[in-house]
């Protein structure tokens, strides 16, 4: 039987990947067979030389600029998956529970708008219990985070660029104090803040929190192989 | 990969007809099977082959799974539904390109059949 690499070999090569900046160790795992691979047909082809002579002599033919590529091109496919998934989650908000859901919002907030005083205020201090619920969730991301190893799909997966955490933090509250100081005398402006709140607030919130739940998820049905030997 | 600005655009193609005749394929094997294939000929780079099955896995027209396989992970690429339709499709595309480079490059005999 032809010679493969130890599990020792394996390591090393993933170690000095590390060295040289990929750190993602689902990009590693891809980058190692081909390596490992490449060794082990030289062997099967009769070459005697050892395992540190015919890995540099692989690794230099390749070059470090197209890891790097390939590191790119990987961050492209994680990207690309995230939006996928994105654009799937969103177009299943547009069923008629979810559409009805908004809808019901809209009018309860409207109502409440209309028969409590100072409602605007309350639903401008809303939007700290927002807040909360989205640091939640990204404590649950963070809780759910592989130990060991970084994983380019976990992070592309669950960060989606923060987006709920900049709405949150600076956006929605922002632009709502504008509206509500502008609009909030009229009925008219009573029906357009209702409305800017249960779309702006209530649909794109509920869309970043589920992505990053559903991202979590992904990521554990999709690696659990890598998980188990990290 | 040899002659590569001919067979640069047809790369995922390439990959999307070898999994759909090999069920499943990790990147060393493709650029094995693709040498062998062309009798050496057309060599796949890593630099070409790994952003495409990326760039198709992101797209969903590739599942993965990973099996343990002599002391390391290995990553297996296979065929989504979508990954089936979109192959089709592109086959479809590359043979009428075939055809058609058939007609300019041979005006008579591609008339006199």
């Amino acid at each position: 039987m032809d010679r493969v690499l130890s599990a020792d070999e394996i390591r090393w090569i993933h170690d000095f990947l590390e060295l040289k900046d990929i750190t993602y160790y689902d990009v590693q795992v891809e980058i190692v067979d081909h390596l490992a691979s490449l060794i082990e047909a030289k062997w099967a082809a009769g070459s005697r030389q050892s395992f540190e002579v015919l890995f540099f002599e692989v690794f230099k033919d390749f070059g470090d600029h197209q890891w790097r590529q390939l590191l790119g091109a990987k961050q492209k496919g994680v990207w690309r998956q995230v939006v996928r998934n994105g654009v799937s989650i969103f177009l299943n908000f547009f069923t008629w529970p979810l559409v009805a859901y908004t809808f019901l919002s809209f009018l309860l907030i409207y109502t409440f708008l209309l028969a409590v005083p100072n409602a605007v205020n309350y639903l401008q201090e809303s939007m700290y219990l927002w807040g909360f619920i989205v640091l939640v969730t990204w404590g649950y991301v963070i809780y759910r985070r592989p130990a060991k190893r970084a994983f380019l799909a976990y992070d592309g997966f669950v960060t989606f660029l923060g987006i709920d955490l900049y709405l949150v933090g600076w956006i929605l509250p922002d632009f709502f104090a504008i509206f509500s100081e502008r609009f909030s005398a009229t009925p008219n402006g009573m029906l357009g803040l209702a409305a800017f709140y249960s779309l702006l607030v209530l649909v794109i919130l509920t869309f970043s929190i589920l992505m990053r739940i559903k991202g979590v998820q992904q990521f554990y049905k999709t690696y659990p192989q890598l998980l188990i030997t990290q | 990969m040899a002659n590569n600005k001919l067979y640069k655009g047809s790369l995922s193609t390439i990959i999307l007809k070898l999994l759909e005749e090999n069920d499943r394929m990790y990147g060393y094997e493709i650029t094995q099977k693709v040498k062998e294939l062309t009798a050496g000929e057309l060599i796949i780079t890593e630099g070409a082959l790994y952003p495409a099955l990326h760039k198709l896995e992101g797209d969903g027209y590739l599942t993965v799974e990973y099996q343990l396989v002599n002391n390391r992970q290995r990553k297996y690429y296979a065929l989504t539904p979508d990954g089936k339709k979109e192959k089709a499709a592109k086959m479809e595309e590359l043979e009428r390109f075939v055809q058609q480079m058939q007609f300019l490059l041979h005006p008579k005999k591609s008339i006199d059949g």
